[in-house]
């Protein structure tokens, strides 16, 4: 059994060796120029403001929840799919069962929304010219009124 | 009650009109009372001037007009297509007046141009900050006192990454932060100490991002700050002027006549309707009307250019949401009418093609032939186009219902083109205010009706079917008749034939076209002569003439020596073209001489981007993408 | 030792010679074959003592370019998961090819020789354990970055791929089904055999569902467009944006990797793998009784071409379908995976389990 997995390994080595000549011969031809600009950070020519190893909602933390239990269900299904021929109705039936149990649960989370992507509020910055930001307008125009003198 | 009476009954000697010898309405309002004027004439007047389509100022400092500068105000009447201008002087002492931004969310960027070209302040503006200068700019460019060819240093002088150690590296950004909170920008300010609100509930921190000036699909260059919640944009700001050449300052040291190419690169992607609308600016100064020839062969040009924006802007579109084969497709066809305008105009892009009074060279000869072919083509693009993009189920899903803006947002922003368009209101500069000869051709203008990313698309597609039925009308229709002007501005009336005749100016008469207008001979004769200046010439001489001929010579000599050539009356003019985009105005001034006193572009990108964020604010990242690419901005005109 | 050898062997036939240099000629191809499709020329600049070869000179310009350019790291990135995050890559990608069959036995100097690199018995789970593997190497290269770009593609990409795997896991279980086995050569050699004396078993005939289900989630598996949101060129530039040199090129060589997995997995499961129609181990032999005896060598040369054929025209579909569509939304990614994919591939194997029982 052991051995199946000896010639896997080996392919492994082989390839990380593979690798590596690689980065070696790259490393042995490529040219050094380090330089402040080049070894910034890509923003498109900006700045970045803050680091970027910031937490945010990734919105997808239901679905990879949702993702280990068909996961699982996978390997459950597998081996049962290799001898199912020769186990016949019972296990057909057990099965379709259990299928039809992760189907119910697929079916509620997304009755319940847990594959949808609810969309945030959006916010606003202080410049944005909303109309309702310049109800107070008319005190203040008397106010301009006041202090420009032609 | 006109709106002269409307106006004077409520506002009394603050508002004046003031005459205009080129039938634009204008009124001077005392600038204390703009704001009020204007909210009169948006939502109380009759007929409603309820769109804002330009707002400039100019500095009358070298005419002697007292007090120096003038803010301008170009309004419109959505329902009766009028046109309005309103003049507010400001003096130089205290250059102040009320903002207009509650009334017309565009006129946030306006006001904030005007602010950064002219010094000129809007009390209570929100966000008052220069928009196409950078903040370490000094002085005001568009000021006629700021030398045109002042340098100055163009970015501060400081390295951004000196560091290399990751910690140090971290603390600066931490100090940069601090910093920024305490006297960044207002919508900096504002994000962080909001950014610090979130910091007990992690789910929702959101961050910011840069995306542009040098992004893939930030073609022109655009700067948009972006807060993102995640894939999702919160809030977004945008900086434009990465493209600025100082296009209007140019234009006030050069000839009239020679502005043409500088117009090339406002929109470079039709440069011939810009060409026609700052042609048509300057011959409303001088008063000329030029030949039905040419009014066609503008029309004809202007629309395969329309074609050729609306083929790059789909094409673009297609690519960045990663279809390249629509985009190659579509640039076939762009290839085939850019040979075309190549064999008219001697260029691909930088036609400089139209001339006051007048185009550049006739068509040749097997122009309608080829025209008719390329038409062909680009009709057969189109059609595979279609059945690539228009129902294929992705491109289906990622246009619709993204980017959308509702109808009062896109008018409370001054969009046109399009964009308005596509929000279900059909406004088109060529129907609303047929301008060359646009009524005599039967097109329709297609619009929208949710205002999102598919209903722009569409809405291009079907406009490139419809220019494609104009050139072909036009063709049908091209009148024979001389090409220009004659030398003198004018096309020749009848009675002025015939004492040409008696001269025995007979070769002459043989490449002018008579016609006859009643109006030269009657009452008005005296103020017609003065419109046409009977010494102002104005077309330059055909290449031949000037060659062979001496006084093909010295009528050339006349026109591009310095001092003398086209030199309109004193007077000011708006004339406004339906560009690719939308309504491309040209606000022109002039003060006598041969140089161009001001030239004021009204780029229709300018307003389509004031209110970009309004489009993207609530979508997703890649929206954004598809959103821009709908919007077709054009850095060249919007960064001018 | 002789194992090692047998193993290093393979490695440099199979990879050396065979996978890398498709990879290399799925470049041109993806220049040229778009070229055609859109009535363009294409790539034909590179030039050997001014032979051209229809630009085939590109790949060696690439590689070259690749090698010589500075592989350096960007300032604020975490230098030793920078560094490993491609090597992760790259290696999985190449790894998952140990379990393709290539052929079926060569028997060379009466030795028997699999033309299969490593002949794991229970394939298909190591398929899924390699596939499952392939995103570390993009989420920690983008994390490791330090850059808001490569962050977002880095999260779309584990998103993604974590869907796209349940899609690919269930559809297979309708092949292990029909197959009754998980060794990819028992599989291969199962579709040899005929149905109703003439019809060829293969997959896309016996799952044509599952094919499809197979095929799309292969797709997004790749990140090529349709589904190439973690890179999403024009929106956030990919994943990979803070990479240079030698690093872009091993993300680069595994995309082209992972399509020839994807694709060589598809012709094994559903095109028959290496079999061609009514071929056996001494020759033709066809339905209506003719037969053509072939020596082993020929038979195993047949096989192995019509694998390498099958395998071409399925990239050059993939390719077609590439420079066709645009690009899905990120939600519309994940849309697709759990809203069409997942229930379609669970509804496949209630089918076949119904039908397979039936039948027998």
């Amino acid at each position: 059994m052991l051995l199946h997995f000896a010639a896997p390994f080996i392919f492994v080595i082989v390839a990380a060796a593979f690798i590596a000549l690689n980065l070696l011969i790259s490393r042995l031809l490529q040219p050094r120029v380090p330089s402040a600009g080049k070894n910034t950070t890509y923003e498109c020519g900006e700045i970045p403001i803050g680091s970027s190893w910031v937490q945010f909602n990734i919105r997808f933390y239901v679905i990879t929840l949702i993702f280990v239990i068909f996961d699982v269900e996978i390997v459950f299904l597998v081996p049962w799919a290799v001898v199912f021929k020769d186990l016949g109705w019972f296990a057909f039936v057990e099965v379709v069962i259990f299928v039809f149990i992760l189907l119910v649960g697929l079916a509620y989370a997304w009755r319940k929304g847990d594959l949808e992507w609810d969309k945030p509020e959006t916010g606003k910055f202080a410049r944005d010219a909303a109309p309702q930001l310049f109800e107070e307008v008319g005190t203040e125009r008397q106010q301009t009124v006041q202090e420009v003198t032609l | 009650m006109t709106l002269k009476e409307q106006l004077i009954a409520r506002f009394g000697e603050d508002v004046t009109p003031e005459p205009s010898r080129v039938g634009d309405e204008v009124y001077i309002v005392h600038r204390n009372r703009i704001f009020e004027v204007c909210q009169y004439l948006k939502e109380s007047t009759n007929p409603k001037y309820d769109f804002l389509m330009d707002l400039t100022a100019v500095d009358y400092l070298h005419t002697g007009t007292k007090p120096r500068f003038a803010v301008i105000y170009q309004l419109y009447s959505m329902s009766t297509h009028r046109r309005l201008r309103l003049k507010a002087p400001v003096p130089e002492s205290d250059p102040i007046l009320p903002t207009v931004v509650p009334l017309w969310g565009v006129a946030n960027w306006f006001e904030r141009e005007v602010w950064d070209m002219f010094g000129i302040k809007f009390k209570g503006h929100p966000d008052l900050r220069r928009l196409l200068m950078y903040d370490e700019f000094k002085g005001h460019p568009l000021r006629k006192d700021y030398p045109f060819n002042k340098r100055q240093p163009l970015v501060k002088n400081t390295e951004p990454y000196e560091d290399t150690e990751i910690l140090q590296y971290l603390q600066r950004i931490k100090q940069d932060e601090a910093t920024q909170r305490d006297s960044g920008p207002e919508y900096l300010r504002d994000f962080l100490k909001r950014r610090e609100t979130f910091e007990g509930d992690r789910s929702t921190r959101s961050f910011l991002l840069n995306m542009g000036p040098s992004h893939p699909a930030m073609h022109g260059v655009i700067h948009i700050l972006l807060e993102l919640d995640g894939e999702y944009v919160r809030a977004a700001d945008l900086g434009i002027g990465y493209l600025h050449r100082a296009f209007e300052k140019e234009c006030e040291v050069v000839k009239w006549g020679q502005v043409f190419p500088y117009t090339d690169r406002l929109n470079y992607v039709s440069p011939l309707i810009n060409n026609v609308a700052y042609a048509m600016a300057v011959e409303k100064l001088l008063g000329i009307e030029i030949t039905e020839r040419a009014k066609y062969i503008r029309v004809i040009m202007s629309e395969l250019s329309r074609i050729t924006d609306h083929l790059t802007c789909i094409a673009a579109n297609a690519m960045e949401l990663g279809a390249m084969t629509a985009f190659l497709y579509f640039i076939e066809a762009r290839e085939e009418l850019y040979n075309l305008i190549e064999e008219i105009t001697g260029a691909r892009l930088t036609i400089s093609y139209v001339r006051i009074g007048g185009v550049k060279a006739d068509f040749t000869p097997d122009f309608p032939e080829r025209c008719t072919s390329a038409i062909k083509l680009v009709r057969e693009k189109l059609k595979e186009v279609h059945k690539l993009l228009t129902r294929n189920r992705i491109f289906y899903d990622r246009m619709v219902g993204t980017g959308v803006i509702d109808k009062d947002t896109a008018l409370h922003y001054g969009f046109t083109g399009p964009v308005l368009r596509s929000t279900g209101i059909d406004f088109d500069v060529r129907k609303a205010n047929p301008y060359l000869v646009y009524d005599e051709f039967d097109f329709d203008v297609p619009y929208g009706e949710k205002g999102d990313n598919y209903d722009r698309y569409l809405c291009r597609m079907e406009e490139i079917e419809q220019s494609c039925r104009i050139v072909e009308q036009a063709l049908a229709k091209l009148p024979g008749g001389p090409l220009n002007v004659d030398h003198e501005g004018k096309i020749i009336p009848a009675h002025v034939m015939a004492d040409y005749g008696k001269f025995g100016k007979t070769h002459e008469l043989l490449q002018m076209e008579a016609v006859t207008d009643p109006t030269l001979s009657g009452s008005n004769a005296e103020f017609y002569r003065k419109i046409y200046p009977d010494a102002k010439a104005v077309v330059l001489p055909r290449k031949e003439v000037t060659y062979s001929s001496i006084e093909g010579m010295m009528n050339h000599f006349m026109l591009v020596m310095e001092g003398v050539g086209i030199a309109p009356e004193p007077g000011e003019a708006y004339a406004a073209v339906e560009g690719a985009n939308g309504e491309l105005g040209f606000f022109v001034v002039s003060d006598g001489s041969d140089h161009a006193y001001r030239v004021r572009v009204r780029p229709p990108c300018f307003t389509l981007m004031s209110g970009f964020h309004k489009m993207i604010e609530g979508d997703q990242i890649a929206d954004v993408i598809a959103t821009f690419g709908t919007i077709n901005m054009i850095a060249g005109e919007l960064d001018r | 030792m002789q194992a090692l050898a047998e193993a290093a062997g393979k490695f440099v036939f199979f990879i050396g010679l065979i996978v890398l240099n498709i990879a290399a000629i799925l470049t041109w191809v993806e220049r040229k074959q778009s070229a055609v499709m859109q009535d363009r020329i294409g790539a034909n600049r590179a030039t050997i003592f001014g032979i051209r070869m229809l630009g085939m000179f590109h790949m060696l310009a690439d590689m070259l370019k690749l090698f010589t350019k500075e592989f350096f790291i960007p300032m604020g990135a975490r230098r030793f998961v920078y560094l490993l995050a491609p090597m992760i890559s790259l290696l999985f990608a190449l790894v998952g090819f140990a379990a393709i069959p290539f052929g079926d036995t060569l028997i060379l100097g009466g030795r028997e020789i699999p033309l299969q690199i490593a002949n794991v018995n229970i394939g298909i789970l190591y398929i899924f354990a390699v596939l499952g593997m392939a995103v570390y190497g993009v989420v920690l290269g983008a994390w490791a970055s330090n850059n808001n770009y490569a962050l977002l593609g880095g999260l779309r990409a584990s998103a993604q791929m974590l869907s796209y795997e349940v899609a690919i896991g269930v559809s297979l279980v309708g092949v292990i089904m029909v197959y009754q086995t998980v060794d990819l050569m028992e599989i291969a050699r199962a579709q040899g055999q005929l149905l109703w004396g003439w019809l060829p078993q293969w997959g896309i005939l016996l799952q044509p569902l599952g094919f499809l289900i197979f095929m799309t989630a292969g797709i997004a598996e790749t990140k090529r467009i349709p589904f190439d949101a973690p890179e999403g060129e024009s929106e956030i530039v990919g994943y990979f944006i803070e990479y240079s040199g030698m690093g872009f090129g091993m993300y680069f060589l595994t995309d082209f990797l992972e399509t020839i997995l994807i694709a060589s997995l598809t012709v094994t499961f559903f095109l028959g793998g290496f079999q061609v129609p009514y071929l056996y181990a001494d020759g033709f032999h066809f339905p209506w009784g003719q037969a053509i005896l072939l020596p082993n060598i020929a038979v195993a040369a047949l096989q192995f071409l019509s694998f390498l054929i099958k395998l071409i025209v399925l990239l050059f579909i993939m390719m077609a379908i590439r420079w066709t569509l645009p690009r899905f939304r990120y939600d519309q990614i994940m849309h697709l995976g759990w809203k069409i994919l997942l229930p379609a591939s669970l509804i496949n194997i209630l089918i076949t389990a119904v039908v397979l029982t039936i039948i027998g």
